[in-house]
């Protein structure tokens, strides 16, 4: 355990020795909010969208860029060099499980990406539109567990998309659709927002709940609904470990190493 | 003329590389083709629930602005995408190789790579296009000339921000967000943006002139504006380069060996 707990320090340690870069990233979100706050605050012009005000809106937004985006691993990336340049043969020979590898070094990461984006994400929602007019403190640790699960599932689906690099020599069109998806389904709109049609078959997929489940949570909590969100998560978690470590293994046997 | 010469050839060589992979290419043109049309599914929706018009802008022109823009975008990294690279080449002095080469040395310098994905955002502007704007042979001309001076404008927008590397150290993150800006600023309704922002897109990011200048044009075109449209091109392109050479006085040699593939 202590060798994981290592990897989580030392990916802590990378983010912040690279300040310009989260510099970045920190005004790319604020970008992001301001252009979405500006497209929804002339939707809203003529009223209500589907039950939701604008406050709720903005910080529905506030809380999906937070979980799908701002601490979303690297992994998708890591993998495919190391695939690409053949450092797989090292890794895979490390007395540690290579997913959780990858995971715990990216907890790091994403656990200080969310500490730094979520108090711009504050910020942001209350020089915007102010404090969540539908703020309940009791689901504050239950929307924390959500956006724990919500990065889990997000980091499980970047590993099984990353392995794909085992079977195609280009994959970026891999991660370029999973992030389409993930923006239309859930991020940038509530999926009670999509046509009926689209919302049974976003609720069947695990892309609504990275964004769109610990939003919910955050803007219209109740008991009835929380059970069924987290119910979703954590049956997503367990689906999708199970999937990426069945396609680990089997990427490792398929895996050819020659020369020294 | 040259110029056009050498740019046709170096496009020529880049797009023969990238067809020595064919599945390749057009698995990642494919891609993002798809990856693309998944916007439109949400536009469609916003317009159905909401109705009327956003920022001013209907379906048909938000449709416009969202060919017109991966049109331009996706052209400059077919033909210039090496200048998503300036800055790293000026910090570690790899710019050496280029200062031999004879003719024009910026051009040399952006026109040696090619982005394979972007194939993919010029197929999926010209057929967005097709689909949704019902358009007669001058607004097509006019969507191709807007587009091409469109992909002019981001890659100097991309040199600007480039060169101030030769000035203050390494703007990796900078020119990062200005092509973030440059697109996120093309493809909303301007409408929806507070006046700052729309000075901003008139000059330090020229998003007015990429995207929405030109679905002014198609929609009711004047030649004066389209005499606007080019001659902002030119003097930004000028500026660009002019800030680049500049710079480039400043440029101190790596002195490292390097091998071209």
């Amino acid at each position: 355990m202590r060798k994981y707990l290592v990897m989580l320090r030392v990916g802590l340690r990378n983010t912040m020795a690279y300040r310009t870069a989260v510099a970045g990233r920190l005004c790319m979100y604020t970008a992001f909010i301001l252009i979405f706050f500006s497209l929804w605050r002339d939707i809203y012009q003529d009223g209500g969208v589907e039950g939701l005000t604008l406050n709720q809106m903005l910080w529905y937004l506030c809380m999906t860029e937070l979980c799908a985006f701002a601490c979303r691993s690297n992994v998708f990336r890591q993998m495919n060099d190391d695939i690409k340049n053949g450092s797989i043969a090292y890794q895979l020979n490390r007395p540690m499980n290579y997913g959780a590898y990858h995971l715990l070094s990216s907890l790091g990461d994403m656990a200080f990406s969310f500490v730094v984006f979520g108090a711009l994400a504050v910020v942001l929602g209350l020089i915007t539109v102010g404090p969540l007019t539908t703020f309940r403190l009791e689901s504050v640790p239950l929307v924390l567990l959500s956006v724990l699960l919500s990065i889990v599932i997000n980091f499980h689906m970047m590993l099984a998309l990353g392995l794909t690099a085992f079977v195609w020599e280009e994959n970026t069109a891999v991660i370029l659709i999973h992030s389409k998806l993930l923006f239309i389904l859930g991020v940038f709109v509530p999926v009670e927002f999509l046509p009926a049609w689209a919302q049974t078959i976003a609720k069947c997929l695990p892309y609504s709940y990275v964004g769109w489940a610990p939003a919910k949570l955050l803007v219209a909590f109740d008991w009835q609904n929380c059970l069924n969100l987290l119910a979703g998560q954590v049956f997503w978690v367990v689906t999708l470990v199970l999937l990426s470590n069945w396609a680990l293994s089997g990427a490792r046997r398929a895996l050819q190493i020659n020369g020294g | 003329m040259k110029t056009l010469r050498i740019l046709v050839k170096y496009f020529k060589i880049n797009l023969s590389s990238a067809m020595e992979y064919r599945a390749s290419f057009l698995g990642q043109a494919v891609g993002m083709v798809v990856s693309n049309a998944a916007f439109v599914l949400f536009w469609m929706i916003a317009f159905d629930r909401i109705g009327g018009a956003i920022g001013g802008y209907d379906f048909r022109d938000v449709m416009f602005l969202w060919s017109v823009t991966p049109f331009a975008y996706g052209l400059c990294m077919v033909c210039f995408e090496n200048c998503n690279n300036l800055t790293r080449m000026i910090v570690t002095g790899e710019l050496d190789t280029y200062l031999l080469y004879p003719g024009r040395l910026l051009l040399n310098i952006l026109c040696a790579r090619s982005s394979v994905i972007a194939w993919g955002d010029v197929g999926y502007g010209i057929i967005l296009f097709a689909v949704t704007q019902n358009a007669g042979p001058g607004q097509w001309a006019l969507f191709l000339l807007c587009g091409a001076l469109g992909a002019v404008l981001v890659a100097a927008t991309l040199v600007l921000f480039h060169s101030f590397s030769f000035f203050f150290g390494s703007t990796e993150v900078l020119s990062s967000l200005a092509v973030e800006f440059i697109v996120d600023f093309s493809i909303y309704p301007k409408g929806i943006y507070p006046i700052a922002v729309r000075v901003v897109m008139l000059t330090l990011i020229p998003a007015t002139f990429i995207a929405h200048i030109p679905l002014e044009l198609v929609r009711d075109f004047h030649p004066l504006k389209l005499l606007l449209l080019i001659g902002f091109t030119v003097l930004f392109t000028a500026a660009a380069c002019g800030l680049f050479h500049l710079g480039l006085k400043r440029y101190e040699s790596g002195n490292a060996i390097v091998t071209r593939l």
